[in-house]
């Protein structure tokens, strides 16, 4: 049990040690004795110079010593050269040890953050995994609910079809049996097969509307209307249909006529398809058909004094197929489809539908379309007005960190008629087209992305074009000009070579501009199996001032951000030492292969940008595909 | 109490009048219903023979009836047929466990349906 306190070991370690000093002459000359161990430690502990030079010492002090102590003789002075000479050779040793030593142990740093980089790696390339498998997932049990929908599509366009199909074959089958029948009976069945009739056309309409509506394929042209005529021409074609109710039919207009930006016809089918309902489902009073200004959106109402619907129903009455079934007994013939289509008609405006409705007091339906904006037209070279509406379908995610950038990109894309929806990181980007369609992806974050990235995923499983800018303002220009070439994490000799070859360095001496050490590290050993000289900078050190020795013929610029990457280029080329020392860019992930690059003027000239600028011109070309 | 032959209940006007016309040509004492809350106090007032429920209606549907009645008249229950649009297995199923004693898809040709149901009145004396 005592054995364990230190203390007590202490006699047993000492004892030995001063047996040893004694009979090997230590206790008579503990300067000489002492010289060994002092040498074996600081050779571990001591750079190679600093070993020698107290070796050296060591060797003077011993000769000084012999030859004060003893008559100077040949015999002394040969004796004092001799140790002299020995004392030298052991200093030399342990100068040599040291050096082997210190090399190792620098190796074996290296390999150690070498591993950790690794470790750190694979680290990334599991969460990578986990979310490669994720969107996997996802698309998954979007592909199963999509065809889950197809198939209760299909089910409710069978179901649907047999129920008129059901009339016509009973009302015909009993007209070519019964002979007899009288001419009023003939003719109440043969109106009975004719009203199945007109609701299966009417059914098979609306379904090949609501497919071309989700297919994108609904063309639209969107002009200026004016509302007022628009709800009148309603009126009018709907009055009969009220009359022959014994209900009324109104407008109420509370404002000037507003002009809206839309497809006429396509208005007009969302208003008769409202009204229609509301007579359909009104047995006594009347229905009012209206529309007011709802800031940069016209508001159209239809108020019925229905029945109403219940709570629980207002939400899924925009269903496909969905049909209020209380008030069943005089069931009006429809399709089941006509509010899932108005709904698709609104949105694909860009407006919005809804209803709010209580039992016994009536419903309202509501929906907006975007007023007209005077702001597209634009004169020609003639001096006409020319209008830039919106492209159908023509709608561009952009994605861009910088204000002024973005408003620029903005301001130029929505002149040019497209519909620009802004966000200023990929993970927004890849949640905004989760849930929206797009035509174009235009990046502004610079080449940050990997090409396992999710939204990269996304957008190449959609098969939306993504774009990379690079949009200065301001000179010196485009990065991506001054950068010769791009290496990767994880990095290693296969890639890294290639590039260092093709730039034939012949002192091999490069730069590494690096804020994670461990990075900067594993760099720096991969380069050195090949035998090049690397200096590890911080972005915060004072970059290539002239007292510096090392004057690196590359620089590898590590994994910043993009605006970091900015700064750190510019602080490059405005150097005259390194200026024209060719730059190799750091990313966190392999480039992604299908990214395009769209370059602003290098010049920066700002009327490009707020103008029909290039980037524009390639849109229409990649919209036009 | 007045009894009748046949109850005829769907939402679909034009069904309840090519029903109920070939059943009155032939002679039968018939009633209709619009929903099922309508054709289960018809079926406790007129006690008809035979029921013809559409599996989709208004208030009630046709297996909720089927199974309150079936319930009700354990006696003499009328003999249901339930009329449905869709007529996949799962739907037939689910109305003969609700105690349908038959299943009819539509389109249904009417001159099979009086065929059936002589064939009912004769053969099982209902």
């Amino acid at each position: 049990m005592s054995m364990k306190n230190p203390c007590n070991l202490l006699p047993i370690i000492i004892a030995p040690l001063l047996a040893v000093c004694f009979f090997t002459g230590g206790a008579l000359s503990p300067f000489r004795f002492a010289y060994l161990p002092i040498m074996i430690m600081i050779s571990i502990r001591l750079p190679p110079r600093v070993i020698f030079l107290t070796g050296t010492l060591f060797a003077c002090g011993f000769a000084v010593m012999v030859t004060l102590n003893k008559p100077a003789d040949m015999h002394t002075i040969a004796a004092a050269a001799t140790e002299f000479v020995l004392y030298l050779l052991t200093a030399w040793t342990a100068a040599s040890v040291a050096t082997t030593v210190s090399k190792e142990r620098a190796l074996f740093r290296i390999s150690q953050s070498t591993f950790q980089g690794l470790c750190n790696d694979l680290t990334i390339k599991a969460n990578n995994l986990q979310a490669t498998l994720d969107t996997l997932t996802l698309v998954q049990n979007r592909l199963k609910n999509t065809d889950r929908c197809r198939t209760l599509f299909l089910g409710n366009i069978a179901h649907e079809l047999r129920t008129p199909l059901s009339g016509i074959r009973a009302f015909s089958e009993i007209l070519l049996t019964h002979e007899d029948l009288d001419m009023k009976s003939q003719r109440e069945f043969l109106n009975f097969i004719n009203n199945d009739c007109i609701r299966m056309a009417t059914l098979v309409n609306d379904i090949l509307t609501s497919l071309k509506i989700q297919t994108g394929n609904l063309e639209h042209t969107l002009n200026k209307v004016g509302t007022s005529e628009l709800i009148n021409e309603c009126i009018i074609a709907m009055r009969p249909m009220a009359i022959a109710k014994g209900l009324t039919l109104e407008s109420s207009i509370t404002s000037d006529n507003i002009f809206i930006n839309a497809d006429k016809n396509q208005v007009i089918q969302v208003l008769i398809n409202l009204i229609n309902n509301a007579i359909k489902y009104t047995d006594e009073g009347g229905v009012t058909v209206g529309v007011g200004l709802k800031g940069c959106f016209a508001e159209f109402f239809v108020i019925d004094s229905g029945e109403g619907i219940f709570p629980s129903e207002q939400k899924m009455i925009f269903d496909e197929f969905y049909r209020v079934l209380d008030n069943a007994a005089n069931r009006p013939i429809g399709s089941g489809l006509g509010l899932s289509i108005c709904k698709k008609i609104v949105e694909v405006h860009g407006g919005m539908i809804g209803v709010e409705s209580s039992i016994g007091n009536g419903s309202t339906f509501r929906f907006t379309i975007p007023i007209f904006n005077e702001k597209p037209f634009q004169m020609d070279e003639s001096g006409e007005m020319v209008t830039h509406q919106h492209k159908d379908s023509g709608r561009i995610l952009l994605i861009a960190r910088h204000l002024v950038k973005c408003l620029c990109l903005t301001r130029s894309l929505e002149d040019a008629g497209y519909k620009v929806i802004t966000t200023y990181n990929y993970e927004k980007a890849h949640d905004i087209l989760m849930y929206t369609n797009v035509n174009l992806i235009i990046s502004d974050l610079g080449l940050t992305i990997g090409n396992n990235d999710p939204l990269l995923s996304q957008a190449a499983s959609k098969m939306i074009p993504f774009y990379q800018s690079y949009f200065h303002v301001e000179p010196p220009g485009i990065i991506n000009q001054f950068i010769t070439g791009y290496i990767w994490s994880p990095f290693n000799r296969s890639q890294i070579l290639p590039i260092l070859e093709t730039l034939n360095l012949p002192r091999k001496k490069i730069c590494i501009i690096s804020s994670n050490m461990e990075e900067s590290r594993i760099l720096q050993t991969v380069l050195s199996f090949e035998n090049y000289k690397t200096e590890l900078l911080n972005n915060n050190d004072e970059f290539f001032t002239s007292r510096r020795s090392f004057l690196p013929e590359a620089i590898i610029i590590g994994t910043f951000e993009t605006d970091q990457i900015d700064l750190i280029v510019d602080k490059i080329k405005s150097n005259s030492t390194v200026a024209n020392v060719p730059l190799i860019l750091a990313l966190k992930a392999p480039p992604p292969r299908d990214i395009k690059l769209i370059t602003a003027p290098a010049q920066g000239d700002t009327s490009l940008l707020f103008g029909i600028s290039p980037l524009v011109q390639i849109i229409e070309e990649e919209m036009l595909k | 109490m007045k009894t009748i032959d046949v109850l005829i209940a769907d939402d679909e006007p034009h069904i309840l009048r090519a029903l109920s016309f070939i059943f009155s040509k032939a002679g039968f004492v018939i009633d209709t219903a619009v929903n099922g809350e309508e054709a289960l106090s018809k079926c406790r007032s007129l006690t008809p023979r035979i029921a013809f429920f559409d599996l989709v209606m208004p208030k009630m549907d046709g297996i909720q009836l089927c199974q309150l009645i079936k319930a009700e008249f354990r006696q003499q229950p009328p003999y249901i047929f339930i009329l449905t649009c869709k007529g996949q297995d799962i739907d037939k199923e689910m109305c003969l466990n609700a105690g349908a004693d038959d299943f009819l898809t539509k389109p249904f040709s009417p001159k099979e349906v009086m065929d059936k149901v002589r064939f009912l009145l004769a053969e099982k004396s209902l």
